[in-house]
């Protein structure tokens, strides 16, 4: 399952995992390579992923806020993706570039996230996110704070992944927030457009979240700490967590993040920049995490 | 300003309360601000009532055992960082 749906890449099964969950027909969405509309209104070109990506749609994004309409994801020369809401297919257009492992990244990574932020299924975090004691920790630090690397600790530790770069969550009505496991690779490094290592570790179905981590990055000297954050504070580690901030969705985006923080605990830890004291910080959130 | 001035709030201006810090996101620039708990039921008072600054003042000294003279001061003055700050307009009309 991805973002709790089954992705049926039908032209690339090579790409498909197998079906080990079972899914409903609302949470099956096919990947199909076929002809594409053309759009009225494009973005310009915008770096993303060491690519260059743009957007089209065939009405304002103010007036639909991207809701059960058509709309296109262009990397540039390597593929176009177009959401068809009615018969709930992504359909794509191969271009010079493409291989199917880029399909996939770009599926998984960046248009997925986006449908469902736009369509209202999901918000979108972009943190990390393990398993600790049927709960799920949250992860979050600007690029190159720390998130990937101490994911991967956890994983190494045994614990059962839910994002490694991009989390969904979920809300009902009367439920709490949940988390929503993404896909199942984990990336130790960074290469672009790589998904990373498969893991079989990977979270089966949505967890209520235990707490979110704000990941400080201090001297190799300096103690591990855990503090509590409140008000604004709280509400900047969400809202600096956001995936891509759409700007037809930002009184939605706003509420989400405050109801959001008010709801989840979310904490501050110290984190020496040495990775000889990560355990020290495994254990310092595992111990939290316990209370 | 003075008292008989009215508060208008910015369409680009989101708040929410959140542990008790009014939480306020200027969407046109990006900036965000925190209220403390006396700023937060300042804003509070302005909201509910209509932005006029002569009943905002009212419902403090009810709240605050304060006088008037300060109150009024710190109430000009925290009304006054918020035009700064581009998150509120004020109709001195």
């Amino acid at each position: 399952m991805i973002f709790g749906h089954t992705i049926d890449f039908c032209d690339e099964p090579s790409l498909n995992f197998s079906l080990t969950s079972p899914y409903d027909s609302e949470k099956l969405l096919q990947v199909k390579e076929q002809s594409l509309p053309l759009f009225t209104y494009q973005t310009e070109y915008m770096p993303h992923s060491l690519q260059q990506v743009r957007y089209a749609f065939h009405k304002p994004m103010q007036e639909t806020k991207g809701r059960q309409v058509e709309w296109m994801m262009e990397v540039q020369n390597v593929l176009k993706l177009v959401w068809f809401p009615d018969s709930r297919t992504i359909g794509y257009e191969k271009l010079k570039g493409y291989t199917p492992e880029r399909l996939r990244f770009w599926v998984y990574h960046t248009f997925l996230p986006l449908l469902f932020q736009m369509e209202g299924i999901y918000h979108i975090l972009h943190v990390g996110s393990v398993e600790v004691e049927g709960k799920a920790v949250i992860l979050t630090a600007p690029s190159f704070g720390g998130k990937s690397t101490l994911t991967d600790y956890f994983l190494r530790r045994g614990h059962c992944l839910l994002s490694d770069d991009t989390l969904a969550i979920e809300k009902g009505i009367k439920t709490p927030f949940l988390a929503v496991p993404s896909w199942p690779f984990h990336r130790p490094y960074r290469k672009a457009e790589v998904l990373g290592k498969l893991t079989e570790r990977f979270a089966t179905h949505a967890l209520e979240i235990a707490a979110v981590y704000k990941l400080e990055k201090v001297e190799a000297c300096e103690n591990v700490n855990v503090k509590k954050l409140k008000g604004i504070e709280k509400f900047k580690a969400i809202h600096e967590s956001a995936f891509i901030p759409l700007f037809f969705l930002k009184q939605e985006t706003f509420d989400f993040h405050t109801a959001f923080a008010k709801e989840v605990a979310v904490k501050q830890i110290t984190v020496p920049w040495d990775l000889e004291r990560l355990e020290e910080v495994y254990t310092t959130i595992i111990a939290d995490v316990r209370g | 300003m003075h008292l008989n001035a009215k508060v208008l709030f910015s369409d680009t201006v989101f708040a929410q309360e959140v542990d008790g810090e009014m939480v306020l996101l200027d969407m046109n620039t990006e900036n965000y601000f925190g209220l403390d708990e006396v700023g937060t039921a300042i804003w509070q008072a302005i909201e509910e009532n209509n932005g006029e600054l002569v009943k905002v003042l009212k419902v403090l000294l009810e709240q605050y055992d304060v006088e008037e003279d300060v109150l009024k001061k710190d109430l000009l003055v925290f009304v006054d960082r918020l035009v700064e700050s581009g998150l509120v307009k004020v109709d001195e009309a």
